[in-house]
């Protein structure tokens, strides 16, 4: 059986920033899908289709704190990555208390982003192997 | 149809004069009204002038606040300016990162010269966000975060750091630091922002001299609950109409300077409940002195 790669979301309205950590991210063997708002990767992406979320935070429209409420509003366990090109001293913080797996201040280390995205997903099957 | 009165012409005036007696009269009348109405003109005309120096005045001074003001403003919006920059090139930075760390990546264990410039990028974008992360910090409002501290161990520390502008200007430092100091509470940072823009004032101000070099740092303890700290040039002096201005925000004797790092200083002294003056020496140039309360936790030694 061939192993799936794990599925990645990409929501930044920078999108240098998009391509960048798409190109960094399939070099870890994941699949990346990038989107440039939050509203676009609603419409695309449905709430029950697994796979870990990076999702800035300052952006036009919907931010990355509006959203990961419709997020946990939809009840949906998507795990979500905030990362940011803004200095807030308690965003780290914030991030962690409204469920997020972690917090990255660009520009960060690849391996911390992965990182961030392996306890994401080893926490699912957790969660998961835990409800059956 | 109104009837058109009948002009009456002098011939017709019971008052009328003799020709020529009239004709002398009445030059005589208006040279009078002229002379009345030509001085009168002239007062109008001063008071006009010396209305119009009141004017010009006004405007320049107007002219002058609203200079300062644009700086203000300026500055001001500088630090918002510089914060949304900050954010811009932080983008392109996160970017450049992740296509260096991801080709080292995929040449992994291959193509050591690559890999060795995917390296020095990397290294280099590190700067660039240090710079960054430096220019954000600038900005931000510090409350100072207190521990106790050596002043002693401070200054040399500081002076260490900048050791080599010190002798590539050909000045030396001299010491006299007083044995003995209790600890006091400050900021570490922040008191080195201090001691480092008042030393680099000083060296300033003995540039232009070959035969002033000596830059002299003083600690003493100038009562049981202060510390005093002095930092003496024997540069060009601070002129006396300097003297009231200096730690104003703006205000700078550079022609290319901010005008910031005084009054941040005397801030930052202030915060830490000290006081920062400057005189100007009896011999040549000036002293700038702060003094920093004791660290009363520790008592007395």
């Amino acid at each position: 059986m061939p192993s799936e790669k794990k599925k990645i979301y990409i929501v930044d309205d920078d999108e240098s920033v998009c391509r960048a950590l798409k190109v960094l991210l399939t070099t870890f063997e994941f699949e990346v899908k990038t989107f440039n708002s939050a509203d676009s990767f609603f419409d695309a992406v449905p709430s029950d289709e697994p796979g870990c979320l990076v999702l800035d935070i300052h952006m036009p429209g919907l931010d990355g704190w509006a959203t990961q409420k419709r997020i946990l509003d939809s009840g949906s366990k998507r795990p979500v990555i905030f990362i940011s090109a803004e200095k807030q001293d308690n965003a780290a913080d914030r991030a962690l208390k409204v469920g997020a797996v972690g917090f990255l201040q660009k520009p960060f280390n690849g391996q911390s982003l992965v990182d961030l995205i392996n306890v994401a997903s080893e926490n699912n099957q957790a969660v998961d192997k835990m409800a059956q | 149809m109104k009837k058109l009165k009948k002009k009456t012409t002098e011939f017709n005036h019971p008052r009328v004069l003799k020709k020529p007696l009239l004709k002398k009269i009445t030059r005589n009348n208006l040279e009078k009204k002229i002379r009345q109405q030509t001085d009168g003109l002239r007062i109008r005309n001063t008071q006009l002038r010396q209305g119009a120096d009141r004017e010009k005045l006004a405007d320049l001074k107007i002219e002058e606040q609203r200079e300062e003001l644009l700086h203000v403003t300026r500055v001001g919006k500088l630090a918002e300016f510089v914060s949304s920059l900050a954010h811009e090139i932080s983008q392109p930075l996160a970017a450049i990162l992740s296509y260096a760390q991801a080709a080292q990546r995929m040449y992994a264990g291959r193509e050591p010269q690559l890999q060795e410039i995917l390296q020095y990028i990397i290294n280099d974008n590190q700067r660039a966000t240090e710079v960054i992360r430096r220019l954000r910090s600038l900005l931000k409002k510090n409350k100072p975060t207190f521990e106790p501290l050596d002043i002693n161990d401070l200054i040399k520390d500081t002076v260490a750091l900048i050791m080599t502008h010190i002798t590539v200007r050909n000045k030396v430092i001299k010491f006299e630091l007083a044995a003995n100091l209790p600890l006091i509470q400050g900021d570490r940072i922040q008191l080195q922002q201090v001691l480092l823009n008042l030393i680099s004032n000083s060296l300033e101000a003995m540039e232009d001299s070959s035969d002033s070099r000596e830059l002299l740092i003083r600690t003493s303890r100038k009562d049981a609950d202060t510390i005093m700290v002095e930092v003496r040039d024997s540069g060009c002096g601070i002129p006396e109409e300097n003297m009231k201005k200096l730690f104003k925000h703006f205000f700078t004797s550079k022609p290319d300077g901010l005008g910031m790092g005084l009054s941040i200083s005397r801030s930052i002294v202030e915060a830490h409940g000290g006081c920062l003056e400057a005189k100007n020496n009896s011999g040549s140039g000036a002293t700038f002195y702060f003094t920093i309360p004791v660290n009363m936790r520790n008592g007395n030694e």
